[in-house]
């Protein structure tokens, strides 16, 4: 049950963020890992056994028939445990409907993480920019989650990932600057002149494509190089032992790939001229590593940008920082 | 040159003629043709008087004094060469000048076909120009956006977004899931109500 007047929830490939205002303004956060995996017992006695197992370790479970779907992290453990792939109900940044077997199983993560509305609040939820790179649009998947979120009694409406996070992090730069999100499933781009999107668009790449590069490099499974990745902060600039440099390779990849990308679209779009330089925020889970915003700032010296570049930061709260900008849409 | 008999018959067999003796042969007979040639009569085919033809080792060799009787007289034969001169100097000269004359003709016509071309393609050249000079105009509208696209603006549009949830039914799953809120930041460095505010503002200032 949301506790304010609003809610705002950041629908990502890898992690779900909700987000509603506290009793005494601060805002309260919940997090979950969209992702599951089903063990099928393999008679009743060890049916019996797995659900107490999944009891002691406290793991978030459905029930499905004699199945167990283990969702969230714990999945992402005990796939890991068994060498095995965790299962996602979205790809790239958004639901398939390829996916439709996992569909009830990401309904039923965002319930837990908002609750049922009584009055029909508002929801605020992210979606994603449309993608330069692929050939899907972000309609199937923004009817799916209004579907479901009025189901659970909200009003939803969805809100462009980079534009809450324009909301959440240039509210002292006049909502001028861009806001980049790098997922784990896409990387989105905005640049905003006082309030207005000028540019908006966004990547299939992310945190996943690293995890499959590094794991297909390497020879190992990439739910692996995913808890390496997140777990044990890589420092991009330092990297230790194999796994930790092919993923820092990656990482550059990765942000060259996005920083061209943005060159080529900020030249063909038509930029107001900024009269002072405007700030780069950097936001998302790939953020959180450590020399992030340096390694970025490299790359982005061999670049001409379309505007002075004031500087490159770090969103406040680069996972929470989309559900605070939903949120803030939501009670606006 | 002595040469040995070939005795054997003919067999009627066609025999090459591509060896030594056969090329010798062939030298000889091109030797012989080339002297007989030096030795013929040489004829003079033209001439005032018949006697005159003949060759040169077969022409007469007079003795004595010659009857000149048969011969024009030589103020005569002056004036027809000079007629003969006159009247073919005036044929050719007419000749020529009809040429001439059929010469500038054609090249008179030739001169009015280029005139005409070159009014042609002139007036083809400033319809072009013009028609350059307003693409270009609307070119520039175009790229600063004062000129929009209008084609199809107003047009019927294919309703194809659609929306079909393709979940059934799930009411047989149970979930036993249990999400606990994120710590809260030990200080607190976010006031959604400041925020929200300073949002408002801006979002009113711009409007």
């Amino acid at each position: 049950m949301a506790e304010g007047s609003g809610v705002g929830l950041d629908i990502g490939t890898n992690l779900l963020v909700s987000a509603v205002m506290g009793g005494d303004n601060n805002p309260v956060y919940k997090k979950q890992r969209d992702a599951f995996f089903r063990i099928t017992p393999k008679s009743e006695v060890n049916r019996k056994s797995i659900g107490m197992s999944l009891e002691s370790r406290k793991a978030n479970f459905i029930v499905d028939g004699g199945d167990f779907i283990v969702v969230g992290e714990d999945a992402i453990h005990m796939a890991n445990e068994r060498n095995l792939e965790v299962l996602r109900p979205m790809r790239k940044g958004v639901l398939s409907p390829k996916e439709k077997s996992s569909l009830p199983i990401i309904k039923l993560i965002i319930q837990s993480i908002i609750g049922k509305s009584e009055n029909n609040d508002k929801l605020v939820f992210s979606v994603p920019a449309d993608p330069i790179d692929g050939d899907f649009d972000v309609f199937y998947h923004t009817e799916m989650m209004k579907a479901y979120l009025g189901e659970m009694g909200f009003s939803a409406e969805p809100l462009n990932e980079g534009f809450a996070i324009t909301f959440s992090e240039l509210l002292d730069d006049n909502l001028t600057g861009m806001c980049l999100s790098f997922g784990a499933g896409m990387v989105n781009a905005i640049v905003c002149y006082e309030g207005d999107p000028i540019v908006q668009f966004s990547l299939t790449k992310g945190g996943d494509w690293i995890d499959q590069s590094v794991g297909k490099a390497l020879d190992l499974n990439p739910s692996m190089i995913q808890i390496e990745k997140e777990e044990v902060s890589v420092d991009l600039m330092n990297p230790e032992g194999k796994i930790q440099e092919a993923i820092s390779v990656y990482y550059s990849v990765l942000i060259n790939y996005a920083v061209k990308n943005i060159v080529y679209e900020l030249e063909k779009a038509k930029l107001p001229s900024f009269r002072e330089s405007i700030p780069i925020v950097v936001s998302g889970g790939l953020a959180l590593a450590t020399n992030f915003v340096e390694k970025f700032n490299a790359e982005l010296k061999n670049h001409k940008m379309p505007f002075n570049v004031r500087e490159v930061r770090k969103a406040k709260d680069p996972i929470t920082a989309v559900a605070h900008g939903c949120l803030m849409a939501a009670i606006l | 040159m002595a040469r040995v008999k070939y005795n054997k018959e003919n067999s009627g067999k066609i025999i090459g003629r591509g060896g030594p003796r056969d090329i010798q042969e062939r030298q000889r007979l091109l030797r012989e043709r080339l002297a007989q040639q030096y030795s013929r009569e040489v004829e003079v085919e033209t001439g005032i008087h018949p006697k005159m033809v003949g060759s040169r080792a077969t022409a007469p060799r007079e003795e004595g004094p010659v009857d000149v009787s048969q011969f024009l007289h030589i103020t005569e034969v002056k004036k027809r060469i000079e007629e003969a001169v006159e009247f073919t100097r005036k044929s050719e000269q007419d000749r020529y000048e009809s040429g001439i004359r059929n010469l500038n003709d054609q090249l008179n016509i030739v001169r009015k076909e280029r005139d005409m071309l070159k009014v042609e393609i002139e007036s083809k050249e400033e319809i072009y120009n013009k028609l350059q000079g307003k693409m270009d105009k609307i070119y520039e509208r175009v790229l600063d956006g004062s000129i929009t696209t209008f084609i199809g603006k107003d047009r019927p549009e294919l309703e194809d977004k659609i929306f079909i949830d393709p979940i059934d039914k799930f009411n047989d799953l149970d979930p036993h899931i249990n999400v606990k809120e994120e710590p809260k930041a030990e200080v607190r460095d976010r006031d959604v109500g400041e925020d929200v505010d300073k949002l408002r503002k801006l979002l009113e200032k711009r409007s």
